[in-house]
């Protein structure tokens, strides 16, 4: 097992290279650069040109990635063409927003799909699978951004129960641990319901598929004819193999967990990964992009890894080498 | 196991609703509050704080705040001193001396003196800083000199009279004491500023807030709020409900939905007019539009009163020319050609141009041709799209296709900076935000085409003439008179329809006070002066 890691892990430096080149090559690709993003008459053309050569802009793109590459070997990410930050710290600054949010809708969801889609599969075409299947195409259907508005206007400003937007109270933000956790908790809870309802639907339609399938099988058939309670056939013998999907769809949400959700936190104003990778997409800030995609890059690579030694636990029939 | 998960879980909802019940609706009936917090929403992660390296608004709006310049802006748009208590200038209109207050002090108590004023310029001036405000202190490629006369009087020579210089006195001054021996491009500083402003920089949570205190030594009027939270709030949809919890006390309010709001109990609209003006330029070395009568057959085509009243809901006022009505060096009404609506006058103006009309399709065409044009804009602005669909539904109705081609932001600037002759659109559809200085060289001189912001190409040896007797004329009464002849000069030209000037329009919670005249400077200019109430 260890050596298979290890092998794993010695594969992903050549992985990251070719990832990193092929992102800054095609980060040139799109039109304009920092320099370029304002339209100001009061920016002369020669102010410009000073800029983008204390930027190193004005360098080939070749010795760019090469001078970029060396410093992050040496644990440097450089720093934002837009704010003069180092990236690291930009990163560091928005990660615990991001893995806050999106750690416990994953949580969630995992759990609450989980038996939604065991309890809707359960009873195939009954009253309950109906009403769940109705609600599963609604949270489908309905927009993110409007789900999360009308989250806000009824919970924050008719009732009054919710702040409406922000990670947490400047007022709180000193006062220790747990009012400052209980005080960020109330700004996650509308958030954390708007994505949890929206992704809720696909995976319980997912799950109850998975179900229905299992539920047909002889393995199933048989624990029934021994007797075994249903509950014990629903979450033990069936749930058990509606886990591999569930970890492999954890394994894939990985860089969804620090890439953040942009619209979410646009519309919460939620201090997050999504929000940084955007503003820097438009302002064409490089550094903040190579960090971000290095990072990105980084946890696909240990997500992917984690899911395939968690498929040999969930499947002690899938080996290492095929995993 | 169920039961006590249910009491946990109920616990938990109610500690969180607990957390946020009671801190809203925020209606003030009493008197002034020394405690007070403002929450504002500035819309956006600021850049820089500060004031050499900043050039995105919500970055200007914290440097305002914590910042003075040797002058200021005031609600009526004048200069007004600040840290400079008087400034006196030569006749020749090329040495300025400012007499430096003496009893500034920066926030952490270090007095304040010329070698601040000195390491500030000389900081822009240094080509290592990432600036674009190196232009706005060298002219014609010699930069002004700084100098100290002593620790509290500053003398600026410029190479030449240059007008404008004096709104370039209004950047915020650095304290050299700590920036010495640091990179500004990259120092801490520029994330926890230390300036001599009205209040304190004391947090900047990124992308959520920053958070400002009262300078209780300050040297102008003493602050009247204790706090100034800087609300980070992209969303305007959200920022409009979290203005209606009373979870913040300003912010923008688009103009569609301001007849919801008028009547809201919270807060108070206010709207008024910006320094702005928005157009439909032609690219005047297309042939098409070489012809003048073109252009004014379009810009009588346009019914641009419908327009401000369509999409801006009234907010707003028609434009005809490169200045506001709110810019002293706006003409008289009298001087100004105007181009009505009067789509008999276009048709008419468009067969003078040799365009023939084809009565079975309805459609003027040149050579057979159709008579078309493609109006490039950028995405992301709906009130401007919207007006493109106007405009092309008016020129349809007088026989000219236009067709609209909407651009991401990048796409857009690079077709608009492309240094080739001619450029690779036919017309544009933007807005420029004037400065307080009507100065306007960069947009209409000839010397500005193709590289430069004089992106269509305009040229007028006499608007050449006059834009720089504009910057070298030393009374206002003068640059009045020039000004007054260079806007008029251009807009008879038409070279582009001047649309409208859009009124900025803004909801501030009842309990705040103390709030200056509706301006184009903001109804928080003074900011000491505002308070919020019990």
């Amino acid at each position: 097992m260890t050596r298979y890691i290890l092998k794993r892990l010695l594969w992903a430096i050549p992985l990251l290279l070719v990832m990193t080149f092929l992102s800054f090559a095609i980060l040139q690709l799109a039109p304009g650069d920092p320099t370029q993003m304002f339209l100001d008459p009061t920016m002369s053309a020669k102010d410009m040109a000073q800029m983008r050569q204390n930027l190193g802009l004005d360098q080939p793109i070749p010795v760019q990635y090469v001078k970029w590459l060396g410093q992050m070997l040496h644990g440097n990410l450089g720093y934002s063409y837009q704010t003069g930050k180092p990236v690291l710290e930009s990163i560091m600054e928005r990660m615990p927003a991001t893995l806050i949010l999106s750690a416990s809708s994953l949580f969630l969801i995992v759990v609450l799909t989980f038996f939604l889609g065991i309890f809707s599969g359960a009873r195939r075409d009954g009253f309950w699978d109906n009403v769940i299947t109705i609600f599963s195409f609604l949270g489908m259907a309905v927009p993110t951004f409007w789900l999360g508005l009308m989250l806000i206007l009824f919970f924050s400003v008719q009732l009054n129960w919710l702040p409406t937007s922000g990670f947490i109270d400047a007022s709180v933000a000193e006062d220790g641990f747990f009012p400052v956790l209980l005080n960020m908790l109330s700004h996650a809870a509308l958030p954390l319901v708007t994505i949890v309802l929206g992704s809720l639907a696909k995976l319980t339609r997912f799950n109850r598929f998975g179900v229905i399938d299992v539920l047909n099988q002889d393995f199933i058939r048989a624990a029934r004819a021994r007797g075994l309670s249903e509950n014990r056939i629903l979450y033990k013998h069936a749930g058990k193999n509606i886990a591999l999907p569930i970890v492999t769809l954890l394994g894939l949400s990985l860089p969804d967990l620090i890439g953040g959700s942009f619209v979410i936190e646009y519309i919460f104003a939620w201090p997050g990964m999504g929000q940084l990778g955007i503003a820097a997409i438009f302002s064409r800030d490089y550094p903040i992009l190579m960090g971000t995609i290095v990072m990105s890059s980084l946890l696909i690579i240990i997500g992917n890894l984690a899911a395939d030694v968690l498929y040999r636990y969930a499947d002690p029939r899938i080996g290492m080498d095929a995993a | 196991m169920t039961k006590k998960f249910q009491i946990i879980s109920l616990l938990l909802l109610a500690c969180l609703c607990l957390q946020s019940c009671g801190k809203s609706k925020k209606i003030g009936t009493g008197a002034w509050d020394p405690d007070g917090q403002l929450v504002i929403n500035i819309g956006g992660e600021p850049s820089y704080l500060n004031p050499i390296l900043a050039r995105d608004v919500p970055s200007s709006e914290v440097i305002g705040m914590v910042f003075n310049g040797l002058l200021k802006v005031n609600s009526k748009l004048e200069l007004v001193p600040d840290l400079a208590h008087r400034y006196t200038v030569s006749a020749d209109g090329r040495v300025y001396t400012f007499f430096l207050r003496k009893d500034v002090k920066f926030h952490d108590g270090h007095p304040f003196s010329a070698s601040d004023v000195i390491f500030t310029f000389s900081k822009i001036l240094d080509p290592r800083t990432n600036t674009v405000r190196r232009s706005d202190f060298v002219i014609e490629g010699k930069p002004i000199q700084f100098r100290a006369l002593d620790p509290y009087t500053v003398q600026a020579v410029l190479p030449k009279p240059f007008a404008p210089f004096l709104v370039h006195m209004t950047t915020g001054i650095l304290p050299a004491h700590i920036l010495f021996n640091q990179d500004i491009n990259t120092t801490r500083f520029n994330r926890q500023p230390l300036g001599t402003g009205p209040f304190i920089f004391d947090k900047w949570r990124s992308g959520d807030y920053v958070l400002l205190k009262r300078n209780p030594n300050y040297f102008g009027t003493k602050p009247k709020l204790a706090k100034i939270l800087l609300r980070i709030i992209p969303d305007q949809n959200t920022a409009l409900l979290a203005l209606q919890k009373g979870e913040i006390d300003e912010t923008n309010i688009p103009a569609k939905d301001v007849e919801n709001l008028k009547k809201h109990p919270l807060f108070r609209i206010y709207h008024f007019q910006t320094l702005q003006y928005n157009f439909l330029g032609f690219n005047l070395k297309k042939p098409l539009f070489s012809d003048s009568r073109v252009r004014e057959a379009i810009a009588h085509a346009i019914n641009k009163p419908a327009i401000v009243k369509g999409v801006l809901k009234g907010y707003g006022k028609v434009a005809d020319l490169p200045s506001s009505p709110i810019s002293w060096a706006y003409p008289p009404d009298d001087q100004i050609k105007k181009f009505d609506f009067n789509p008999a006058k276009s048709r008419q103006l468009l067969k003078e141009a040799g365009l023939l009309w084809n009565g079975r399709l309805k459609r003027f065409e040149q050579k057979g041709k159709p008579v078309e044009f493609t109006m490039i804009t950028n995405k992301g602005n709906a009130e401007r799209e919207k007006v493109a669909q106007m405009i092309q539904q008016f020129l349809a109705d007088v026989g000219i296709k236009m067709n609209i081609q909407v651009m991401e932001w990048s796409s857009f600037v690079k077709v608009l900076n492309d240094p080739k002759d001619p450029k690779a659109f036919d017309a544009i559809m933007l807005a420029w935000q004037l400065g307080i200085d009507p100065d306007a060289l960069s947009i209409w001189h000839t010397q500005e085409y193709p590289k430069g912001f004089n992106l269509i190409g305009y040229s007028n040896p006499e608007v050449d003439t006059l834009l720089q007797e504009g910057r070298e004329a030393t009374s206002n009464a003068s640059r009045k008179e020039v000004y007054a002849s260079l806007f008029t000069k251009i807009a008879a030209d038409s070279p582009y329809v001047f649309l409208y000037y859009p009124e900025s329009v803004v909801g501030i919670n009842k309990r705040v006070k103390g709030l200056s005249e509706p301006g184009p400077a903001g109804m928080m200019a003074e900011i000491e002066k505002v308070y919020v109430v019990k």
